[in-house]
């Protein structure tokens, strides 16, 4: 039964990469391995604690699914490191961020191009465009296609990105984010989220649920 | 009484089960510690963990080794018994817990109440009770092992279906008296065989909870039954009740309990008013806001309130979140050495 000495202390693993982000408890991609991301200011590890072979791989496929998909920095020499692009880390959307690169099939290449969507609520669809504006990289949400009152749907959505990317209301149509530097993956990212924030807090609280032990989930409640 | 010498994890919770002086407040666990990253770490996921001695074993013992807890608990989650009655179960998968389909029940009333033969040897009770004997040679006598057996009010939850049993209480609370009684047997079977396993002290939820059922519901149909299972169980036992319960909590005190394993929605102060010399508290750091959702900070700060208050054994005030963040639990027993290197200097 003496399975843990070989392996590293928990204590000294989470004294060594710092503060546990998010965990994605079962990735569907590689043996529903659970997989962290810790940081240390904005100096980021992917961690997993599993030991199965060709864990390390994939280690690095997350790594470098979150450099493709939100614009991370690889730490040069290292297979499961990266630097997020500001002084530290956006948390929300890394936690969005984090869990599409673990979750979402790898052979996907990623996104490029504009940055659109479609609405779920109307037949819009939305666009998100960036410009430097003095000192600040200003993004400006625009909608397209046949919906009564659009604006309201971009002030929803511009909405979204303050609660979902910490951003900062500049206009009803435009924000930056939180540094004010231009973070154009970080916004594809959070489009999606951004434009539907009911179903998306939906599904956070069941994410949530998930594993907890309460009266509720036991049944052993009114609810 | 100040202890100058440093106590074993063992001696520590018994000592603090038994009303005795301890070195420092114990960590304890008398529901479960096990989240998915320790399951990776011993290779021993759920739901296998629950229903495979060794697995159950190794991701077990990690509460100690690995996070410092004082106390190791092999029953996981609240299924073992009910598995083995036969209850229609849902084992789920790694990351959420095996529950019990309770809108699919197998008996009516007490006198369908009957224990299966081999009930003991159902390989979901074995792998509690080989666990535990596993456990106690992989760790010695040094550590507490909490073993843990359901209350018959727990039981008639997952073998009637919570609402035809609640309603019941109000239809016929004789026949629930005799249900009772009869579960009763399955607890005290359940509890001997871990007693014999080598358990040093059991965990016995009994689910009558503040969201479902008054006060004086523990009073009319559980007290006695309690007060009964500690003539009967020859260990301390850790009576567990989730939810509001700071008005039974007076009447949990007479049970003759070693502790109460209670719920963060009770404010540790007026719990320790509510049960007196009567009864010592476990618990109560909040799961799913501070465990689960925050950092080591904010638990650090609700393990010094309850110890300030005086709870006498630290722990989550339930089974934890499968997905809880190890820094969170790491910082439990480093809170506690910390708050005792002050405040009760050997």
């Amino acid at each position: 039964m003496t399975q843990t000495k070989a392996l590293p202390a928990v204590k000294d693993v989470v004294k060594k990469l710092g503060r546990c982000l998010e965990l994605v408890s079962m990735d569907p991609h590689f043996h529903e391995v659970t997989v962290g991301l810790y940081y240390r200011g904005n100096h980021i590890t992917i961690w997993s604690f599993s030991r199965v072979p060709g864990i390390e791989g994939r280690v690095e496929q997350i790594r470098d699914r979150l450099v493709a998909l939100g614009g991370l920095i690889p730490v040069e020499g290292t297979h499961d490191q990266a630097v997020f692009p500001s002084e530290s880390i956006f948390e929300k959307p890394l936690r969005f961020l984090f869990t599409e690169a673990v979750e979402k099939d790898p052979s996907n290449a990623p996104p490029t191009g504009p940055i659109t969507s479609p609405d779920t609520k109307s037949r819009l669809t939305f666009t998100v465009s960036g410009a430097q504006v003095e000192d600040k990289y200003v993004y400006t949400v625009t909608a397209e296609g046949e919906a009564p009152r659009p604006q309201v749907r971009i002030r929803a959505v511009v909405g979204g990105f303050m609660r979902y990317g910490e951003c900062e209301r500049i206009t009803p149509e435009s924000f930056v984010f939180p540094d004010h530097a231009r973070h154009d993956e970080m916004a594809r990212v959070l489009l999606p989220y951004a434009r539907n924030v009911s179903a998306v807090e939906n599904m956070l609280a069941a994410s949530d649920l998930a594993g907890q032990m309460t009266t509720q989930t036991l049944g052993f409640s009114q609810t | 009484m100040a202890v100058t010498q440093k106590m074993t994890p063992k001696e520590r919770v018994l000592n603090a089960l038994a009303g005795k002086p301890v070195d420092r407040p114990p960590v304890s666990n008398p529901t479960s510690i096990a989240t998915v990253e320790l399951m990776d770490l011993v290779d021993a996921p759920f739901p296998e963990a629950c229903r495979d001695p060794e697995l159950n074993a190794r991701l077990a013992v990690t509460g100690h080794t690995e996070l410092g807890f004082d106390s190791i608990q092999p029953y996981f989650s609240i299924i073992q018994e009910s598995s083995a009655l036969g209850c229609d179960m849902q084992w789920e998968q790694k990351d959420n817990w095996p529950t019990v389909r309770m809108t699919n029940p197998i008996w009516k009333g007490p006198d369908d109440v009957k224990i299966p033969p081999g009930f003991l040897e159902h390989p979901d009770n074995r792998a509690v009770t080989e666990s535990i004997r596993l456990i106690r040679q992989e760790v010695g006598d040094d550590v507490a092992i909490i073993g843990k057996t359901m209350g018959p009010w727990t039981l008639a939850y997952h073998v009637f279906g919570v609402e035809p049993f609640l309603l019941a209480t109000i239809d016929d609370p004789d026949e629930v008296m005799r249900s009772m009684h009869n579960l009763k047997e399955i607890s005290v079977l359940f509890g001997q065989a871990q007693i014999d396993a080598g358990v040093d002290a059991l965990t016995f939820p009994d689910h009558a909870t503040g969201d479902l059922v008054s006060g004086e519901y523990y009073k009319r149909f559980l007290l006695e039954i309690h007060q009964e299972m500690v003539e009967r169980l020859d260990v301390p036992i850790i009576l567990h009740i989730c939810g509001k319960t700071v008005d039974r909590m007076p009447y949990i005190a007479q049970s003759g309990m070693a502790a109460f394993h209670f719920d963060s929605r009770n404010e540790p102060e007026e719990a320790m008013d509510a049960v007196g010399d009567g009864i010592r508290l476990v618990g109560n750091i909040n799961n799913p806001l501070t465990l689960y959702a925050r950092g080591p900070a904010e638990v650090r700060e609700e393990v010094n309130r309850a110890l300030e208050a005086g709870v006498q054994m630290i722990a989550p005030e339930c089974a934890i979140p499968l997905k809880t963040k190890l820094e969170n639990l790491l910082e439990i027993p480093a809170a506690v050495e910390d708050w005792a290197a002050e405040r009760m200097p050997g």
